[in-house]
């Protein structure tokens, strides 16, 4: 079985992990709080590169920051040439002499998601955006406490996506900002 | 003498809730809403510190957090304002800078010897003679110094917060209300900040009526952030503000800002100014409104504007004699000196403040007539003092605006406003309350305009004010004090002014007058007029000093913040950890230094089999056809030949010819190529490699950065072989996997690639697996190295199986300024190359020849290692320095790699190590020092 790179630390926390597509997925039990943090690593998470990549992913409109909903996931454009698929099942297609490489980073990134009534002042504590400003559906790359993330906004709330490396510092850091703000691991 | 005041409207205290806390080992009881200082005084305490030089008793002066006068210790922490510091159930606080107590302080004695400590006796007397400093520096720091700082204290935990808002509203008094609401009603994003408890400024302590709840409840309508409690520290380029609240940093960006901060009470000078009893009106109003306490029984109220008359009228409705009001002017209209003198108060117009008597408190009031009569003495224990205001103007001085000196007004106003920037109320000289209203409204308003919302108001033509500074008459006496926070005396300006520090700035710097804890809030406008009186000019002339952030003392922790120092773990990490691995820092990854035993660990590797984890090695995917071209130009070596499945080294040079990285690339496919960069390496790699394919050399390829994606370790030692059959069916036989080769396989179930290199010298294996395997690999190969006693081994042991083969570490054995042709590498640089990164250098340094060179050496005494960074000398000069220093088991010798001048850089020479103060012999020798011909890393 597969583990997220925060597997040890929510174990320290008292997860219990249920197997899912070849992952052991943390669970905690659910409570009332103002900031939820939930552990999202297991999920596919493609990168799409190169000078193909829109066309690998077939959403040559989308722009920087924007976000649309395809059979093979929802695909994040980051940059003209950098795309993130996540979810789904399908595979990005490079088309003849457009190319692109398409790289599964499951396991090379941890996906965090910040979740709840209190979230944008958690990740104000972190981070330097303006979050009236960062509309749903929408992805940023930016300096979450001192670190690169690829932010998306969806339902409220937000998604980390950076190295696996970092999670568990991501994790306790995000954790210590919102300790006034009833946080609570999900 | 003070005690409870019967209840009345604006109170913050619940009188039906009760508690204790402790000053200096006393009980003092509170009510619920109580501040420390108003509790305090409740009590009926009149001396809350002592002076910093003199020792003098002072009292309470603004009770609004701004004068040096109540600080007090509350547990470890030094310095906290009373009047702002809540009072809470058990709190221990205790007096500073007193011995042995706050009410019997020896160290008054102090001041009889005031004659000899004038202003600036420091910069004087304490620099001769030079021996005796030791001796001045130990009473200096006894003396010295406000509070006690406990060095076992926790720093808590701190934060910072970014804010964004259209319009923010520094202010919470009635401009601000009104200009919040302005803005807020044309559905801007508004924050309301307000360093008091609650909203309403001046009016909850002067007129809590129903002025004061209709801005409440309009407040409470629109959509307006309000941060109170939060004091706005400072300003910076585009509206940038930061605020603090308790232990939380605001980092504020604004579209617009409101300056609504408001103006500080002045005090008079007059001798013995700073006894206990003699206050500000508006801390009397506070005292009396807020908390209910009673300042004292027999007032003198002394003014120079309608706010005394107000104070006092205020004084006479809560019970306290009025025994007279004395103004510097010549009349008022105001409707309280109205009030007063049909109520028999006694009113002294054109009288100033002469004097105060008394010795722990203030017994009487000398008042002078401006007709040049008789003086006149008042019996009091309460003088009430209304000289003025002090703009807060520091946000816009900070902005870049300007302020000019009203003349009428006898207070400095902003003038010229940065853009974007709208000032209101008192801080803009308006001190009538419609007036504060519309102009606050009329700020709300040009803020939005600004911003694009809503069009221009008409400007805003503020009403002619009464309010002005005192009048500067004064007495020749010594105990006249303009600072209260160094205790500097008219006598100290005026001296100061005639050794010839004229400019305000200076003065400043050489009286210290102003740079205590109340930062010139309670002094700047009495020193700065002071300096135009004995220089001659207008204080207008002679213009402020400069405001800088942060307009309060701030804690050094919340401006630290959080700690947030991030750190990389590999996929290993945890079972590191759990082994009782030392872990170590290497850039922001966390590693294992060692398992216990380093020394043991080289020798098992070498006797053996060991395991370590490489997972921070950079790793880099690079597809497309112009890969080999690429890769010729960022290496100095070549690459065009290199076949499909093969592996070689490569080193990397800037422009200027000097050592960026090293590391091995692999091809693995036609058009595809793996490269390993160093691991604190990588991150800068990749975007040094980046910002050349978007610069023009990216044609056909792709650079993928796979470091996260992939966990690696590296199996080293003559039975790496034998360990590593037993996870695969593959062909490992030095003819079928040789050397400098890489091979896809399937390792206990995990498809990896697997290169036979090693930095240990020893027959190696670097294992790359997707990261999510990376432990249960590393278990499996533990598990199959069992019956060879495989050990695991850390970065210590694997450095000095490196030294021992002579590799170099980039970024410990070379500097910024290292060459591959100094550095021993010109083996691998092929100047005949069309072109590479750092080719027109090398080339240079090729034919004029190197100047030091790093060499291998050998002490001549085993037992001696050198210290890494220790200097080579030479004739008594220093002429090189050691990079790498081990003591190497596996050769019994102390072993290492120095920078040499290039005259003394060949094998036999002997060198000098200056190790621990003492000259030590060393032979330079050829490298590696073991297995020079690779037998053990080719077999």
């Amino acid at each position: 079985m597969l583990r997220s790179p925060l597997y040890d630390h929510l174990k320290s926390l008292g997860a219990e992990f249920v197997e899912e597509d070849g992952w052991l997925k943390a669970s905690f039990v659910d409570s009332n709080c103002g900031v939820a943090l939930r552990d999202l690593s297991h999920r596919r998470r493609l990168r799409v590169e190169g000078p193909g990549a829109a066309a690998a992913v077939a959403t040559t409109k989308l722009t920087p920051g924007e976000s649309a909903s395809r059979k093979m996931g929802l695909v994040l454009c980051s940059r003209p040439d950098l795309f993130f698929v996540l979810g789904g099942e399908g595979e990005p297609q490079p088309k003849k002499n457009k190319p692109a490489v398409v790289v599964d980073i499951t396991q090379g990134t941890a996906e965090i998601l910040v979740d709840g009534p209190r979230a944008v002042v958690l990740m104000s504590r972190v981070c330097g955006l303006d979050f009236a400003e960062f509309a749903e559906g929408s992805l940023k790359t930016t300096s979450v406490a001192k670190t690169t993330q690829h932010v998306y906004r969806i339902d409220g709330g937000f998604h980390l996506i950076g190295n696996a490396s970092l999670a568990e510092y991501l994790w306790k850091t995000l954790s210590e900002a919102g300790h006034d703000l009833e946080l609570a691991p999900r | 003498m003070a005690e409870r005041l019967p209840p009345d409207k604006g109170e913050v205290i619940d009188r039906q809730r009760r508690f204790n806390f402790s000053f200096d080992g006393r009980p003092v009881r509170a009510q619920v809403g109580d501040t420390i200082a108003s509790a305090l005084a409740a009590s009926g305490r009149s001396t809350f510190s002592r002076s910093f030089k003199y020792h003098r008793p002072r009292g309470l002066l603004c009770c609004s957090g701004h004068c040096p006068n109540c600080l007090v210790q509350v547990g470890d922490e030094p310095n906290v304002r009373a009047c702002r510091r809540p009072a809470e159930p058990g709190l221990a606080v205790t007096s500073q800078n007193v011995w042995p107590t706050l009410d019997f302080d020896l160290m008054a004695l102090l001041s009889l010897g005031a004659a000899f400590m004038p202003v600036g006796f420091y910069y004087k007397t304490f620099i001769r003679p030079p021996s005796l400093w030791p001796l001045y520096e130990l009473v200096i720091r006894q003396l010295a110094g406000l509070g006690k700082v406990h060095l076992d204290s926790r720093a808590g935990l701190h934060f910072k917060q970014y804010l964004h808002y259209d319009v923010v509203v520094v202010g919470a008094g009635p401009a601000g209300i009104e200009a919040a609401l302005a803005a807020a009603e044309r559905e801007l994003r508004v924050a309301l900040f307000e360093e008091e408890p609650q909203v309403g400024g001046h009016l909850r302590y002067t007129d809590p009526g129903e002025e004061l709840e209709e801005l409440k409840q309009r407040l409470a309508g629109p959509a307006i952030d309000i941060y109170t409690d939060t004091t706005v520290l400072g300003r910076w380029e585009e509206n940038w503000l930061s605020a603090v609240r308790e232990n939380c940093l605001y980092k504020i960006r604004a579209g617009a800002v409101v300056v609504a901060s408001g103006a500080i009470e002045q005090p008079f000078l007059f001798e013995n100014n700073d006894l206990p009893g003699i206050m500000l009106a508006q801390a009397v109003q506070r005292l009396m409104t807020l908390y209910g306490v009673r300042p004292g029984r027999q007032a003198v109220v002394v003014t120079c504007n309608d706010a005394g008359w107000k104070a006092a009228l205020q004084l006479k409705e809560r019970g306290v004699e009025v025994v007279a009001v004395a103004d510097q002017r010549t009349q008022t209209n105001c409707r309280e000196a109205g009030l007063l003198r049909e109520s028999g108060v006694q009113v002294l117009m054109q009288h100033s403040p002469l004097a105060a008597v008394g010795a722990k408190r203030v017994t009487d009031l000398m008042l002078r007539p401006h007709d040049g009569g008789a003086a006149v003495k008042l019996a009091c224990d309460l003088v009430v003092m209304a000289g003025g205001f002090l703009p807060r103007s520091g946000l816009v001085s900070q902005g870049g605006g300007k302020l000019y000196y009203h003349e009428d007004q006898g207070e400095f106003l902003p003038g010229q406003v940065p853009a974007g920037t709208y000032v209101c109320g008192r801080v803009a000289g308006v001190h009538q309350l419609g007036a504060q209203k519309a102009q606050g409204r009329w700020a709300g308003q040009a803020a939005c305009a600004y911003l694009g919302t809503g069009q221009a108001p008409t400007p805003f033509e503020a009403p002619v004010e009464e309010a002005r500074g005192p009048l500067e008459q004064l007495p020749d006496v010594k105990n006249l004090f303009v600072c209260l926070c160094e205790d500097v005396t008219v006598k100290d300006i005026e001296d100061a002014v005639a050794e010839g520090y004229r400019s305000i700035e200076l003065l400043k710097r050489y009286s210290t007058i102003s740079m205590g804890p109340c930062q010139g809030r309670m002094c700047s406008m009495h020193s700065l007029r002071l300096c135009g009186r004995f220089t001659e000019r207008t204080p207008g002339e002679v213009g402020t000093t400069t405001n800088r952030p942060p307009m309060v003392p701030v804690k050094l922790g919340v401006l630290a913040g959080q700690n947030m120092e991030p750190v990389r773990y590999t996929p290993i990490h945890h079972w590191h950890v759990a082994r009782g691995a030392r872990m170590m820092t290497a850039g922001l990854w966390m590693r294992p230094e060692h398992y216990g035993d380093p020394q043991a660990e080289v020798r098992a590797v070498r006797s053996g089999v060991g395991l370590i984890d490489l997972s921070t090695l950079g790793k880099f995917e690079l597809q497309g056809s112009g890969v080999p071209d690429f890769l010729e130009k960022v290496y100095v070596n070549r690459w065009q030949k290199l076949e499909v499945g093969r592996v070689r080294y490569g080193l990397m040079t800037n422009d200027e010819g000097v050592v960026l990285d090293d590391g091995v690339s692999a091809r693995l496919e036609d058009e595809s190529y793996l490269m390993t960069t160093t691991s604190s390496g990588s991150d800068g790699i990749y975007n040094n490699l980046q910002w050349w394919l978007q610069s023009g050399w990216g044609e056909g390829v792709i650079l993928v950065n796979r470091t996260e994606d992939f966990g690696a370790m590296n199996l080293a030692g003559p039975k790496s072989r034998h360990v590593l059959g037993r996870l695969t069916e593959a062909d490992l036989s030095a003819e079928a996997f040789p050397y400098m080769h890489l091979r896809e396989m399937e390792l206990a179930g995990v498809s990896c690639r697997v290169l036979r290199i090693g930095f240990t010298g020893e027959l190696s294996y670097e294992i790359h697996c997707p990261r999510a395997a990376a432990l249960h690999l590393w278990q499996e190969l533990l598990k199959a190295g069992e019956e060879d006693e495989i050990a695991v081994f850390g970065v210590e042991a694997q450095r000095v199986m490196r030294l021992e083969k002579g590799h170099l570490i980039v970024g410990q054995d070379t500097d910024a300024t290292s060459d591959p042709l100094s550095a021993g590498m010109q083996w691998l640089v092929k100047l005949e190359k069309e072109d590479f990164l750092g080719r027109w250098a090398l080339d240079r340094i090729s034919t004029q020849g190197v100047r030091s060179r790093l060499v291998g050496y050998v002490m001549n005494e085993s037992t001696v290692v050198p210290f890494e960074g220790e200097q080579v000398v030479r004739d008594g000069n220093t002429v090189g320095w050691v990079t790498s220093s081990r003591y190497s088991p596996t050769l019994e010798k102390s072993i290492g790699m120095c920078w040499v001048p290039a005259d003394c850089a060949g094998p036999g020479s002997q060198i000098t190590i200056l190790t621990r103060d003492r000259e030590r012999l060393a032979e330079v020798v050829e490298l590696p020092f073991f297995d020079p011909e690779g037998h053990r890393l080719k077999c």
